[in-house]
Protein backbone atom coordinates (compact mmCIF):
# COMPACT_ATOMS: atom_id res chain seq x y z
CA UNK A 1 0.00 0.00 0.00
CA UNK A 2 0.95 3.32 -0.79
CA UNK A 3 1.73 5.12 2.30
CA UNK A 4 2.35 8.91 0.60
CA UNK A 5 -0.94 10.32 1.39
CA UNK A 6 -0.67 9.19 5.51
CA UNK A 7 3.21 10.29 5.46
CA UNK A 8 1.82 13.71 3.82
CA UNK A 9 -0.81 14.52 6.09
CA UNK A 10 1.40 13.59 8.99
CA UNK A 11 4.08 15.95 7.76
CA UNK A 12 1.64 18.73 7.22
CA UNK A 13 -0.30 18.07 10.78
CA UNK A 14 3.36 17.94 12.83
CA UNK A 15 4.37 20.92 11.03
CA UNK A 16 0.79 22.82 11.40
CA UNK A 17 1.59 22.23 15.45
CA UNK A 18 5.23 22.91 15.15
CA UNK A 19 6.04 19.28 17.07
CA UNK A 20 9.40 18.45 15.11
CA UNK A 21 10.21 14.60 14.97
CA UNK A 22 11.91 12.52 12.55
CA UNK A 23 11.26 9.41 10.78
CA UNK A 24 13.09 6.23 11.67
CA UNK A 25 12.68 2.93 11.27
CA UNK A 26 11.45 0.94 7.62
CA UNK A 27 9.22 4.20 6.79
CA UNK A 28 12.74 6.50 6.88
CA UNK A 29 14.84 3.68 5.40
CA UNK A 30 11.70 3.05 2.41
CA UNK A 31 12.50 7.16 2.10
CA UNK A 32 16.11 6.44 1.26
CA UNK A 33 15.14 3.88 -1.07
CA UNK A 34 15.50 0.27 1.09
CA UNK A 35 13.02 -2.06 -0.34
CA UNK A 36 11.58 -2.83 2.85
CA UNK A 37 8.18 -3.37 4.17
CA UNK A 38 6.24 -1.80 7.59
CA UNK A 39 3.15 -1.80 9.60
CA UNK A 40 4.01 1.82 11.15
CA UNK A 41 4.77 4.78 10.68
CA UNK A 42 8.00 5.44 13.59
CA UNK A 43 8.85 8.63 14.75
CA UNK A 44 11.35 9.96 16.83
CA UNK A 45 10.73 13.16 19.18
CA UNK A 46 11.89 14.96 21.88
CA UNK A 47 9.27 14.27 25.07
CA UNK A 48 8.77 17.62 26.98
CA UNK A 49 5.69 18.84 28.63
CA UNK A 50 5.39 20.98 25.55
CA UNK A 51 5.50 18.36 22.88
CA UNK A 52 3.72 16.39 25.03
CA UNK A 53 0.23 18.73 24.17
CA UNK A 54 1.29 19.02 20.41
CA UNK A 55 1.03 15.54 20.23
CA UNK A 56 -2.39 15.63 22.14
CA UNK A 57 -3.48 17.89 18.88
CA UNK A 58 -2.05 16.08 16.58
CA UNK A 59 -3.93 12.66 17.60
CA UNK A 60 -7.13 15.10 17.20
CA UNK A 61 -6.89 16.33 14.01
CA UNK A 62 -5.71 12.90 12.85
CA UNK A 63 -8.92 11.18 14.68
CA UNK A 64 -6.29 8.90 16.10
CA UNK A 65 -6.18 7.97 20.34
CA UNK A 66 -3.21 7.81 21.91
CA UNK A 67 -2.10 4.28 23.53
CA UNK A 68 0.92 3.37 25.61
CA UNK A 69 2.15 0.10 24.96
CA UNK A 70 4.50 -1.47 27.03
CA UNK A 71 8.11 -1.20 25.44
CA UNK A 72 11.34 -1.51 27.22
CA UNK A 73 12.94 1.73 27.31
CA UNK A 74 11.66 3.85 24.31
CA UNK A 75 8.46 6.02 25.90
CA UNK A 76 6.66 4.73 23.33
CA UNK A 77 3.38 6.79 22.07
CA UNK A 78 1.31 4.94 20.16
CA UNK A 79 -1.70 6.89 17.97
CA UNK A 80 -4.10 4.52 16.26
CA UNK A 81 -6.80 5.56 14.49
CA UNK A 82 -9.04 2.57 14.59
CA UNK A 83 -11.08 3.19 10.88
CA UNK A 84 -8.49 2.49 8.76
CA UNK A 85 -5.71 0.87 11.37
CA UNK A 86 -3.04 3.71 10.68
CA UNK A 87 -0.35 3.67 13.50
CA UNK A 88 2.27 5.84 14.53
CA UNK A 89 4.80 5.31 16.22
CA UNK A 90 5.77 8.55 18.62
CA UNK A 91 9.18 7.69 20.67
CA UNK A 92 11.13 9.44 23.32
CA UNK A 93 13.82 7.37 23.35
CA UNK A 94 15.30 4.96 20.70
CA UNK A 95 17.71 2.43 21.54
CA UNK A 96 21.32 2.21 20.07
CA UNK A 97 21.30 6.00 19.52
CA UNK A 98 23.12 8.44 21.53
CA UNK A 99 20.23 11.34 21.64
CA UNK A 100 17.77 13.24 19.74
CA UNK A 101 19.91 16.34 18.72
CA UNK A 102 22.79 13.67 17.22
CA UNK A 103 19.89 11.65 14.86
CA UNK A 104 18.63 15.50 13.76
CA UNK A 105 22.09 16.42 13.28
CA UNK A 106 22.53 13.48 10.59
CA UNK A 107 19.08 13.44 9.49
CA UNK A 108 17.91 14.11 5.85
CA UNK A 109 14.92 16.52 4.94
CA UNK A 110 12.72 14.89 2.79
CA UNK A 111 9.41 16.94 0.74
CA UNK A 112 6.77 14.94 0.81
CA UNK A 113 3.13 16.76 -0.99
CA UNK A 114 4.73 19.57 -0.44
CA UNK A 115 5.35 19.62 3.60
CA UNK A 116 9.01 18.78 4.98
CA UNK A 117 9.92 16.38 7.03
CA UNK A 118 12.95 14.90 8.45
CA UNK A 119 13.96 10.92 8.77
CA UNK A 120 17.04 9.86 10.25
CA UNK A 121 20.65 8.71 8.76
CA UNK A 122 20.66 4.86 7.32
CA UNK A 123 23.30 4.47 9.46
CA UNK A 124 21.56 5.95 12.51
CA UNK A 125 18.60 3.31 11.44
CA UNK A 126 20.92 0.38 11.56
CA UNK A 127 22.26 1.35 14.79
CA UNK A 128 18.83 1.42 16.47
CA UNK A 129 18.04 -1.94 15.18
CA UNK A 130 21.43 -3.27 15.74
CA UNK A 131 20.90 -2.32 19.06
CA UNK A 132 16.82 -3.41 19.24
CA UNK A 133 18.13 -6.91 18.24
CA UNK A 134 14.74 -8.44 17.44
CA UNK A 135 14.73 -10.57 14.58
CA UNK A 136 12.47 -8.73 12.01
CA UNK A 137 15.25 -5.77 12.91
CA UNK A 138 18.06 -8.38 12.49
CA UNK A 139 16.56 -9.18 9.07
CA UNK A 140 16.96 -6.15 7.50
CA UNK A 141 20.51 -4.86 8.30
CA UNK A 142 22.02 -6.62 5.63
CA UNK A 143 19.37 -4.67 3.04
CA UNK A 144 19.73 -1.35 4.98
CA UNK A 145 23.66 -1.74 4.83
CA UNK A 146 23.49 -2.14 0.65
CA UNK A 147 21.04 0.25 0.60
CA UNK A 148 23.37 2.98 2.61
CA UNK A 149 26.35 2.05 0.13
CA UNK A 150 24.53 2.77 -3.21
CA UNK A 151 23.02 5.79 -1.70
CA UNK A 152 26.35 6.98 -1.23
CA UNK A 153 27.97 5.82 -4.82
CA UNK A 154 24.84 7.72 -6.12
CA UNK A 155 25.97 10.86 -4.42
CA UNK A 156 29.51 10.63 -5.29
CA UNK A 157 28.17 10.11 -9.08
CA UNK A 158 26.28 13.33 -8.90
CA UNK A 159 28.87 15.28 -7.06
CA UNK A 160 31.01 14.19 -9.73
CA UNK A 161 28.89 14.79 -12.95
CA UNK B 1 21.30 -44.69 4.09
CA UNK B 2 22.87 -43.57 0.95
CA UNK B 3 26.06 -41.97 0.79
CA UNK B 4 26.06 -38.41 -1.56
CA UNK B 5 28.17 -39.11 -4.48
CA UNK B 6 30.77 -36.48 -4.12
CA UNK B 7 29.52 -34.76 -7.85
CA UNK B 8 26.28 -34.39 -6.99
CA UNK B 9 26.91 -32.31 -3.94
CA UNK B 10 29.78 -30.25 -5.72
CA UNK B 11 26.86 -29.52 -7.97
CA UNK B 12 24.40 -28.74 -4.92
CA UNK B 13 27.04 -26.41 -3.48
CA UNK B 14 28.01 -24.37 -7.00
CA UNK B 15 24.43 -23.95 -7.49
CA UNK B 16 23.64 -22.62 -4.42
CA UNK B 17 26.45 -20.12 -4.82
CA UNK B 18 25.19 -19.54 -7.74
CA UNK B 19 21.72 -18.62 -6.47
CA UNK B 20 23.17 -16.78 -3.54
CA UNK B 21 24.74 -14.53 -6.06
CA UNK B 22 21.79 -14.09 -8.07
CA UNK B 23 19.41 -12.78 -5.55
CA UNK B 24 22.35 -9.96 -4.43
CA UNK B 25 22.48 -9.32 -7.75
CA UNK B 26 18.28 -8.82 -7.80
CA UNK B 27 18.50 -6.77 -4.69
CA UNK B 28 20.97 -4.60 -5.72
CA UNK B 29 19.29 -3.78 -9.20
CA UNK B 30 16.09 -3.08 -6.76
CA UNK B 31 17.43 -0.49 -4.49
CA UNK B 32 19.12 1.24 -7.74
CA UNK B 33 15.78 1.43 -9.59
CA UNK B 34 14.15 2.71 -5.76
CA UNK B 35 17.10 5.42 -5.89
CA UNK B 36 16.15 6.20 -9.16
CA UNK B 37 12.76 7.38 -8.03
CA UNK B 38 11.87 10.24 -6.66
CA UNK B 39 11.46 10.18 -2.78
CA UNK B 40 7.11 10.18 -3.09
CA UNK B 41 7.22 7.33 -5.59
CA UNK B 42 9.59 4.87 -2.79
CA UNK B 43 7.04 4.83 -0.62
CA UNK B 44 4.77 1.66 -1.48
CA UNK B 45 5.83 0.03 1.82
CA UNK B 46 3.46 0.18 3.67
CA UNK B 47 1.50 -2.92 5.20
CA UNK B 48 -2.38 -3.27 6.17
CA UNK B 49 -3.12 -5.34 8.45
CA UNK B 50 -5.83 -8.20 8.32
CA UNK B 51 -7.71 -10.06 10.71
CA UNK B 52 -5.50 -10.93 13.73
CA UNK B 53 -2.06 -11.00 12.64
CA UNK B 54 -2.01 -11.20 8.92
CA UNK B 55 -0.61 -8.19 6.66
CA UNK B 56 -0.56 -7.22 3.26
CA UNK B 57 0.96 -4.68 0.60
Amino acid sequence: MDAQPELALLARVLNENRLEAILIGNMAAALHGAPVSTVDIDLFFRKTPANMEKLKRVAKVLEAVILRPYYPVSALFRLQRERDGLQIDFMGKIDGVKSYENVRSHAAAYEIGGQKILAASLDDIIRSKRAAGRGKDLAVIDILEKTRDEEARSERKENRG
Amino acid sequence: MKKRDPKEKKIAVEAAAALKLESERALLDLIRHRLSLPPEKRLNCLRRKIGLRATCL
